[in-house]
């Protein structure tokens, strides 16, 4: 009977339990409700990328034949370039879910008490995700990555005091050399992932404790059930996203730049990826009116203010009766992301 | 069975068939990603398998082996040995032990191939003798030119074949 050994085997696990108490979370079913599948479809593009991250550490060699070896997962083996490009391009489609889901979450105020944990888990996986998203960048070791491990480290070592150690071990050296590779390889494929799930399951656990933030708090507001009535529909986004991923893949294959030369200097093509144009941008346009160190220290003003306000923004609007504060950090992360998109924006044109 | 005679109609209940429905473009779908990753897994395989598909060596180094000597070489990337016999004859066998793939040693002494994994002993035809081995060692096909010794795959036949 195989219901029956099924019953007995969940019992023995759980399996009810989980059902009633993870399964039952009430999503909502009002307008903003795609809001709801946006964490979701993140954390199952996490879930891809580790998928198609093993699959590329089959044939990636990290150190100095990590160029070589992208080239023979491009060129060579068969569906290697499918493989790469899904990996790359999910990782794009994983940025911008997580900066819609961002967004969305603040719009719809569910950083509010009691979630501001949930908000600030969020904030650290975003930071996290674009940590691991540069790193992976630098392992193909083409020109485009040689520039950009050169630039962030670059950027570590501005650090007062530990920059400079900081850089010698993420480098393995004084240069960007094969060994950085090594190094950034540890970094994107196993400490950084190890905290992403870390904090992914607090973040979680804080859902599970507080539930769904409700856009409507009436009791006649419409939900459904999150097993298996919203799964069901999860399921199928995922489905449709990983179908898109893959045909993208197939049409155009994401390239590979030439192997990188030390001896060969920066282009103006030399710019990070689209996520990270506005700080670029923005860098840029402070250097052009204040020069020097000047200008560095008010780009790192700018930057740490940003970062303090949406770790600010639900300690200063902790609920709906304040109604002013609530207004002034709506019209505070509206300007941000305003100017995040126009920047964004000005980068891909300029 | 009559054309004629009424058939049943078998009962597949909507519930039923919504499983099959669903349950199989599920499987449909995890199939046409699994398709395409098997391959890209494979190409690890397949460059082995050319390897594996050289089905001659030729030895110049074996001239130099006396009667009642031996020596391990590879066919492709498969481990053998070629074993030069008292009365001049030679042979030559997969040294791959066909219980659980450990390289078998040829102890000329006791004319016999030993595993020392599990204790399986081979005769010095290749033919399984004691342990757990459940066939005998492949044979090869060896053919002594001038300088040098030449093994092939095929044309060789597996245990007490007995040409040259």
């Amino acid at each position: 009977m195989r219901s029956s050994l099924f019953e007995r085997v969940g019992e023995r696990l759980g399996g009810e339990e989980f059902a009633r108490s993870v399964g039952a979370l009430r999503m909502p079913r009002e307008r903003c409700a795609f809001a709801c599948y946006l964490g979701g479809l993140a954390a199952f593009l996490f879930a891809f990328q580790v998928l198609t991250g093993i699959l590329l550490m089959f044939y990636y060699r990290p150190g100095a034949e990590a160029y070589a070896s992208m080239q023979r997962i491009v060129e060579d083996v068969p569906q290697g370039a499918w493989i790469r490009t899904l990996h790359s391009n999910a990782a794009h489609l994983m940025v911008l879910v997580v900066l819609v889901h961002l967004a969305s979450v603040f719009y719809l105020k569910a950083y509010r008490a009691p979630r501001e944990f949930t908000w600030l888990s969020g904030l650290a996986l975003s930071a996290l995700l674009f940590l691991i998203a540069f790193c992976g960048y630098v392992l193909p070791m083409d020109d485009h990555a040689y520039g950009a491990a050169r630039i962030g480290t670059g950027i570590l070592a501005k650090i007062p005091w530990v920059g400079p150690l900081a850089t010698e071990v993420l480098l393995g050296g004084q240069e960007v050399t094969g060994e950085t590779a090594a190094r950034f390889f540890v970094f994107h494929v196993s400490i950084l992932p190890a905290l992403f799930v870390l904090v992914l399951a607090f973040h979680l656990w804080l859902i599970h404790v507080h539930g769904m933030s409700q856009v409507k708090d009436s009791e006649h507001a419409r939900h459904e059930r999150l097993f298996p009535d919203f799964f069901r529909k999860e399921l199928l986004l995922w489905g449709l996203v990983l179908g898109l991923l893959s045909a993208v893949a197939v049409a155009l294959p994401a390239g590979l730049g030439s192997e990188a030369d030390p001896m060969r200097p920066a282009s103006s093509e030399t710019r990070p990826e689209w996520y990270l144009l506005a700080p670029f941008v923005t860098f840029r346009l402070i250097g052009r009116f204040v020069p020097g160190r000047g200008g560095e220290a008010l780009g790192v003003l700018v930057f740490l203010a940003i970062v303090t306000f949406w770790i600010a923004a639900p300690f200063v609007d902790p609920s709906k009766r304040k109604r002013l504060r609530s207004f002034a950090v709506f019209l505070g992360g509206s300007l941000l992301l305003v100017l995040y998109l126009a920047a964004t924006i000005y980068g891909i044109v300029m | 069975m009559s054309d004629r005679a009424p058939q049943p109609v078998p009962k597949t209940s909507r519930r039923t068939f919504t499983r099959v429905v669903y349950g199989g473009t599920g499987l449909i779908y995890i199939g046409a990603w699994a398709y395409p990753v098997v391959q890209y897994l494979r190409e690890a395989a397949r460059i082995r398998e050319d390897e594996a598909l050289h089905d001659e060596a030729f030895l110049p180094e074996a001239q130099e082996l006396p009667p009642g000597g031996s020596t391990m070489f590879r066919l492709g990337s498969e481990p053998c040995v070629l074993i030069h016999h008292a009365d001049d004859s030679w042979t030559a066998f997969s040294a791959v032990c066909t219980h659980l793939n450990c390289v078998v040693a040829y102890q000329a002494e006791k004319q016999r191939f030993h595993c020392a994994c599990h204790e399986g002993v081979f005769g010095a035809r290749g033919e399984n003798l004691s342990g757990p081995p459940g066939s005998p060692l492949p044979r090869y096909h060896v053919q002594v030119e001038a300088g040098g010794v030449r093994v092939r795959r095929s044309g060789g036949t597996s245990g007490d074949g007995n040409e040259v």
